[in-house]
């Protein structure tokens, strides 16, 4: 009589690359479920009207304040974090540890805390205040303290994923650029950078959806004028959670699609494994 | 002409090499592994720091380190062709991208189309690196290397990933474009067989000396010092007496004797068999000659030809090199 094979169970969800679908989308779905069923909520309590009330002129102060104070403050932490991004995931690593180190510190420090310092350092009554006055620029209560704080929340997230994307980099290819005679700087543009590109992608969308979701830092050092976070909570504060919920899916509205946009890049523009 | 002549210290020893590369030539740098052979092509690449000495390559000083000067013309000034053994090709570049990468305006040019066609790269030039095998991308960097019009081409063991069709076929690509166009190359080797097909010269590199410098044909026949020849495959070192001569130590090389007496060929001794194992499609044969001497020779006869242990067995040396080595001091030194 013939010996019949059957597939275990435990062969049944593996392939020879490594775990199948089924335990990747029983577990996607979960999370799922627990991250994206409060903004299911959010689209059943809201009330329409008010959505629209949000984007009168009136309305549109808050957005306003927060996408030119986010795209300022983005700027910014690329044109300096990237550098420095590069240095730590290039340079010596005695100094790179230490500047690291120093960079953890307001990734851990509490939103709120880093706003009570700020007032310290940058308040009217501080040395650095005096020297603002000096040229009219107060930083605190005004555009330029938002994009000060949104800076400083956002800024270690943008520069670790950075420096994450730069070390993924094989310095052995930009190497042989520069054996075929291009200089550094064409090297780091011309083989650094798109290699680096993809992870920038997702460390640029981190810094953007960090910067204009900032609240802790911002509400201290510039409660005027409102962006949308500050917006939001001061309309739960003073007229309810119905009258908040609009301002709440304004800010997910404009918070989400660039992020979505370089996720999507990235896919398409990934650059294959050589072996 | 290629000078390099350095003083490069590593853990275990320093590297003391001074070599000249004449223009056009292949030189092989071959040598066991950890011998220094990298660290010589690195400095003159530009990837180390030249601790002492000086590269010059015809008419430019790539580095010089002295007590007086210290001066380093950095790698993308060198114009030099480096590959190694992984071919790190450009992964978001097709071919042609990579090979026009160092061409100005990042432009295939007549040549380069050409260069592509001579590499047999022409159906692969709108293909990505990750879809091609190993001995593609070799040659793509190949291609790479020779668009940029280099003035030297230095090769760390750019061969040894591959298996050995595609070995040997590239080995076969490289002298044939390196004699095109006229380059002077220094390749790094450990394999011999390498060194020997591939070079017009080649020198051997043992703890970062460099023991002899000569054709492999010569090398091989006349090796410096009982050390090169135990480098390039000699195995035994007999007195002279064993096969009836005054003096010295005589090389045995495997492959350069053969089983029989053919004293018109050089000098004969008679033994007995020991050992036959198999070895890559042919044997080994182990004799013991008189004094307890025992020696080892290639042999392609199959089973059922004689040479069974216990057998008795003549041996005939083709030519060895004499070494006029005292037999105390060489069985002192572990030969």
């Amino acid at each position: 009589m013939p010996t019949r094979f059957r597939l275990s169970a435990a062969t049944s969800w593996t392939t020879e690359a490594g775990p199948g679908g089924t335990p990747l989308l029983f577990l996607g779905l979960l999370f799922w479920a627990f991250l994206l069923l409060p903004f299911a909520a959010l689209l059943l309590h809201i009330s329409w009207p008010a959505l629209a009330r949000e984007f009168s002129p009136v309305g549109l102060s808050p957005l306003a304040v927060s996408l030119l104070a986010t795209a300022a403050a983005t700027l910014v932490i690329v044109l300096a974090g990237t550098p420095l991004a590069w240095l730590l995931a290039r340079g010596p690593g005695g100094v790179g540890r230490v500047v690291e180190a120093l960079l953890v510190i307001p990734l851990l420090t509490p939103p709120l805390v880093i706003g009570l310092l700020l007032v310290y350092l940058y308040g009217p009554y501080s040395f650095l205040g005096h020297l603002l006055a000096l040229v009219r620029v107060s930083a605190t209560n005004t555009l330029w303290a938002v994009i000060l704080a949104e800076i400083y929340e956002a800024a270690p997230y943008y520069i670790f994923a950075a420096q994450a994307a730069f070390s993924q980099v094989d310095p052995t290819v930009e190497q042989a650029s520069l054996f075929l005679g291009v200089p550094p700087w064409h090297t780091w543009r011309r083989v650094t950078l798109p290699l680096a590109a993809p992870g920038l992608a997702v460390a640029l969308s981190m810094a953007w959806a960090r910067a204009i979701g900032a609240f802790g830092a911002v509400i201290v050092v510039a409660y005027y004028p409102h962006g949308l976070p500050v917006a939001t909570w001061v309309a739960l504060q003073e007229q309810g959670l119905p009258q908040a919920l609009p301002l709440a899916l304004l800010l997910i509205l404009v918070a989400l699609p660039f992020p979505l946009f370089t996720l999507w890049w990235r896919w398409r523009n990934r650059v294959p494994h050589q072996p | 002409m290629f000078r390099i002549s350095l003083e490069q210290p590593r853990a275990r020893f320093t590297v003391r090499v001074d070599l000249e590369v004449a223009p056009g030539e292949l030189f092989c740098l071959f040598g066991p592994s950890g011998a220094g052979k990298s660290t010589v092509l690195r400095t003159a690449a530009g990837i180390e720091r030249l601790h002492r000495g000086r590269v010059v390559l015809d008419d430019a000083v790539l580095a010089v380190s002295d007590r007086q000067r210290r001066c380093f013309l950095p790698v993308w000034r060198r114009r030099l062709g480096y590959l190694e053994q992984h071919p790190r090709l450009f992964p978001h570049l097709t071919v042609e991208g990579n090979i026009a990468y160092g061409l100005p305006g990042g432009q295939l040019t007549k040549e380069g189309r050409r260069l592509a066609r001579e590499l047999g790269l022409e159906e692969f030039l709108g293909v990505y690196p990750h879809a091609l095998s190993g001995g593609q991308r070799q040659r793509v960097a190949l291609a790479r290397a020779l668009a940029a019009d280099p003035r030297a081409l230095l090769l760390d063991e750019p061969f040894s990933a591959l298996d050995e069709a595609a070995r040997g076929e590239l080995q076969e690509l490289l002298r044939r474009v390196q004699r095109r166009h006229r380059l002077t190359a220094l390749f790094v080797t450990h394999h011999l067989a390498e060194a020997q097909r591939l070079a017009d010269r080649m020198g051997i590199l043992d703890e970062g000396r460099l023991l002899q410098s000569a054709p492999p044909a010569e090398i091989m026949a006349r090796p410096a010092t009982p050390r090169v020849a135990r480098l390039v495959g000699y195995t035994d070192f007999l007195p002279g007496g064993v096969f009836g001569r005054s003096g010295g130590l005589l090389g045995v090389h495997p492959d350069r004797a053969l089983l029989g007496s053919f004293p018109h060929l050089g000098p004969v001794a008679e033994g007995v068999v020991e050992q036959r194992t198999p070895r890559e499609g042919t044997f080994r044969v182990r004799l013991r000659l008189p004094g307890g001497h025992r020696v080892s020779v290639a042999s392609p006869l199959p089973d059922g030809h004689g040479l069974t242990p216990g057998e008795a067995a003549w041996i005939t040396l083709l030519d060895p090199p004499v070494f006029p080595v005292p037999e105390s001091a060489a069985r002192a030194a572990g030969l």
